[in-house]
């Protein structure tokens, strides 16, 4: 399924409406003391609205739709720095499912993950925070059944997940992918003490867990290509989130800098802010288009999907968070205090720019691919 | 946008066809070191193949000789130009796209008659509105031109016009009323530039070559028929050009930007060594850069589609075509300031480099200069910046200094 335009500007509007409504900042800061950081009211009506379900093939219950439809809901949700299990259970998880080869795994786990009623996470990030196979911490033993053993960090809701994909390598750097339930024996979640509070990543520790062969994404030691998949998802998602939350914050400087006078006059006449807001408009308008570029890429793989993730990531993390520490600038001091909203989008887009693959590293491997090609 | 552009795949492989048999090879090599003299001759070559197949004023309507192409079509001719490294068509870029619009736009069915044709046979226009005081602030303009009986004439100076000493006609902004509102005494005239008392002294530039000029006007006499427009309403008719056709001038430079810039650069970098000997290309840092600029070049590609089908499927342009035109100049220079530093002294020599008011000259030092044009020509980035905050985001003008 793939939506019209006009469809796809509905679905935009209602999401808007929906979490302006239902979280709202009020709603988002109660959620920074929640120990789960989650409304599960909210959650539930979100499931009902088919968020949870837009990747998922309509066999299981899903949309069927396209990644276009999935990045306009990240982006609103960024809009609001709204904490929710989107990245995690509707981007992450249904991407491992989907990409790998298991039907059994797809059967059991994808119509109640499409429905909201159970949430997955994918372990895709080692103890440095990298996605590159040699530096997971997960290790997959096959010597007398499979072990897992080792960990993972910066594991999105691991803390509220029903199941936790992970990536793992081998003694000699093969990758598979493995589904762990986090009450199986050996498995330790913590969660992480991020400063942004409106994501809850998760440290989570194998000791020794048995894994049986049917939790097996994909056949031991090919999982490279899913890893790639799911970690460009990853990569995609955590831009649109960053595109949506800058452009709030621009929307709320330049209507500040209008408003707010000094020397008898709106501070948005002076230029140095005027073009503060103009610097913050270009960045939020070449990175809405780097991010449509790269969902291209995910919905039509034949542009390529790493470079898809990369184009996005070299460029929109950095920029997005830049606009967002000219929000907390354009503010002056009613910036820097914690009843203001911006220091939330600053560090929201800073941990967004943060995940699945630094910024130099993804324009180290485009330069890379650019020189070899 | 992607599936009207794959209808448009036949269309393609004509342009490319025509490509691969028209353009020279060795172009490049033979306008290294060109003066304007020889640049223009060998333009007005490319300027009659052009014309011959049609490709010439790609966005005009056939009815006036041009090529009637659809804005789509026009993207597709760009990405091909810029794919086969065409020579650009640097020497018409006045009259194809700000005098030739401004006719069809504001112009009476006689001056379409008299200056069209003309146009598309390879008159050279130049464009003579800034002056050494009226720059940014254009409205501020002073030259002056007083009326008498079916003559204006004309006395000043205009400055930074391009090519004016190759022109055959110029489009004027004069003052014709003094006494009115900055913005609404001004008047649009067309010049014969053999008209007498006009004196254009070309100005060296940066780079070394003379490209834009000082024009001085001396009680020149130009008819009241070459009026583009009412009297004191000539604003209007310069506002009214900033057309959507840009668009596809735009995609066509950002191509070029991508591939003779970006690319190049990757190229350049495999050949250029690093302070112990290795190559640049296996220095992170130099990738690192590289896939940076890269990144920007496509989501630069992303923004222009995005503003191309925003005029095919809502009509028009808005102040956003300042976003676009913004993010290019400076990811150009850029571009270039990133080889020059690469390159190291390597980059430095000043060879022969190729003549336009662009920057593809092949010379990473003279390309990063001639970016200057993009930063500074057609609007500052400043004045972008301050069209971006006020009309797009709503912002507060600048309070007029009083008395202006
Ligand atoms: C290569 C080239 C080709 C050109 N070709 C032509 C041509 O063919 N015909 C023609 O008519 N003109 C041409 N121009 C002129 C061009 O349009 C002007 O140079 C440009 O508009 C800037 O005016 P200025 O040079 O007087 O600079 P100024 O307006 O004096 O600007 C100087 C500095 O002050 C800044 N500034 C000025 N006002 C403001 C403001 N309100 N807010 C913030 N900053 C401000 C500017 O951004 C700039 O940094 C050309 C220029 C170049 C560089």
């Amino acid at each position: 399924m793939h939506l019209s335009d006009e469809e796809r500007d509905e679905l935009r509007d209602s999401a808007r409406k929906f979490l302006d409504n239902e979280l709202g900042s009020g709603r988002v800061r109660s959620l920074l003391d929640d120990p789960d950081g989650l409304d599960r009211t909210a959650w539930a009506t979100i499931a009902g609205l088919g968020w949870a379900a837009i990747l998922v093939p309509e066999e299981h219950g899903g949309m069927g739709a396209s990644w276009a439809e999935m990045a306009v809901i990240l982006h609103e949700v960024g809009r609001r720095v709204a904490p929710l299990p989107l990245l995690s259970s509707a981007v992450l998880g249904v991407e491992a499912l989907v990409g790998g080869s298991s039907d059994t795994l797809r059967a059991a786990w994808l119509p109640d993950v499409a429905a909201g009623e159970r949430i997955l996470t994918v372990a895709a990030m080692g103890p440095t925070g990298s996605v590159v196979a040699s530096e997971l911490g997960a290790v997959l033993t096959t010597s007398g059944g499979l072990r897992l053993n080792g960990s993972a960090r910066f594991v999105p809701d691991a803390h509220i997940a029903d199941g936790i994909i992970v990536a793992a390598r081998d003694a000699q750097g093969a990758m598979s992918y493995v589904l762990v339930e986090p009450s199986a024996a050996g498995v330790s979640v913590e969660v992480e003490q991020t400063v942004d509070q409106t994501r809850r990543l998760a440290w989570v520790r194998f000791d020794d867990v048995a894994v049986s062969e049917s939790a097996l994404l994909v056949e031991p030691g090919t999982a490279d290509a899913l890893h790639a998949r799911v970690t460009a998802a990853g990569a995609v998602a955590v831009c649109a989130d960053a595109v949506g939350a800058a452009e709030q914050m621009l929307f709320t400087s330049s209507k500040y800098a209008v408003e707010r006078h000094q020397f008898g006059r709106p501070i948005g006449s002076f230029q140095a802010v005027k073009h503060h807001c103009a610097n913050m408009l270009i960045a939020v308008e070449a990175s809405r288009a780097a991010v449509a570029f790269a969902v291209d890429g995910l919905d039509d793989p034949s542009i390529g999907v790493a470079e898809a993730a990369a184009v996005a990531k070299s460029f929109v993390g950095p920029a997005c968070a830049d606009a967002c520490q000219l929000a907390v600038q354009v503010h002056g001091g009613i910036g820097f205090t914690w009843e203001h909203d911006a220091h939330l989008y600053l560090k929201r887009t800073k941990l967004d720019e943060s995940l699945y693959g630094s910024t130099a590293w993804h324009r180290r491997r485009l330069g890379r691919q650019i020189l070899a090609g | 946008m992607i599936e009207e552009l794959e209808a448009l795949e036949p269309f393609r492989e004509e342009v490319r066809q025509w490509c691969a048999t028209h353009i020279p090879k060795n172009w490049r090599t033979e306008q290294a070191g060109a003066d304007h003299h020889q640049f223009a001759t060998f333009h007005r070559w490319w300027g009659s193949q052009l014309r011959d197949a049609g490709y010439f004023a790609p966005h005009w309507p056939v009815e006036w000789g041009g090529g009637g192409f659809s804005l789509l079509q026009q993207v597709v001719l760009g990405e091909e130009f810029a794919r086969a490294d065409a020579p650009r068509n640097g020497l018409y870029q006045v009259a194809l796209y700000n005098a030739g619009p401004s006719i069809l736009h504001a112009g009476t069915d006689e001056q379409k008659r008299r200056f069209l044709p003309g146009i598309i046979n390879g008159t050279v226009w130049c464009q003579g509105f800034s002056e050494p005081n009226a720059g940014s602030d254009l409205a501020g303009l002073q030259t002056r031109a007083i009326r008498d009986g079916d003559h204006y004439v004309v006395t000043g100076q205009k400055v930074w016009t391009s090519l004016a000493m190759e022109a055959q006609h110029c489009i004027l902004l004069v003052r014709t009323d003094p006494t009115a509102k900055k913005h609404k005494g001004i008047t649009y005239l067309l010049m014969d530039m053999d008209s007498p008392g006009i004196e254009v002294r070309p100005i060296r530039q940066a780079t070394g070559q003379s490209e834009f000029c000082e024009t001085f006007l001396d009680e020149v006499r130009i008819p009241v028929e070459n009026r583009l427009g009412a009297e004191n309403e000539g604003w209007g008719v310069t506002q009214a050009t900033l057309a959507s056709e840009r668009g596809a001038v735009l995609i066509e430079l950002a191509e070029r930007l991508r591939r003779n810039g970006t690319l190049a650069l990757a190229e350049a970098a495999k050949v250029w060594k690093n302070d112990e000997g290795g190559s640049q290309a296996d220095d992170p840092a130099v990738q690192e850069i590289i896939g940076a600029r890269y990144a920007e070049s496509m989501a630069l590609r992303q923004l222009l589609n995005t503003m191309v089908t925003n005029v095919i499927r809502r009509g028009g342009v808005g102040p956003e075509a300042s976003v676009v035109k913004l993010f290019y100049s400076e990811l150009l220079q850029q571009v270039m300031k990133d080889a020059v530093s690469i390159g190291g002294p390597a980059a430095q020599n000043a060879q022969p480099s190729l003549m336009s008011a662009g920057w593809e000259s092949g010379v990473w030092l003279y390309d990063y200069i001639n970016a200057f044009g993009w930063t500074i020509g057609g609007g500052t980035s400043e004045i972008m910046r301050n069209i971006i905050g006020e009309r797009v985001l709503g912002l507060p003008r600048d309070p007029e200094p009083k008395g202006a």
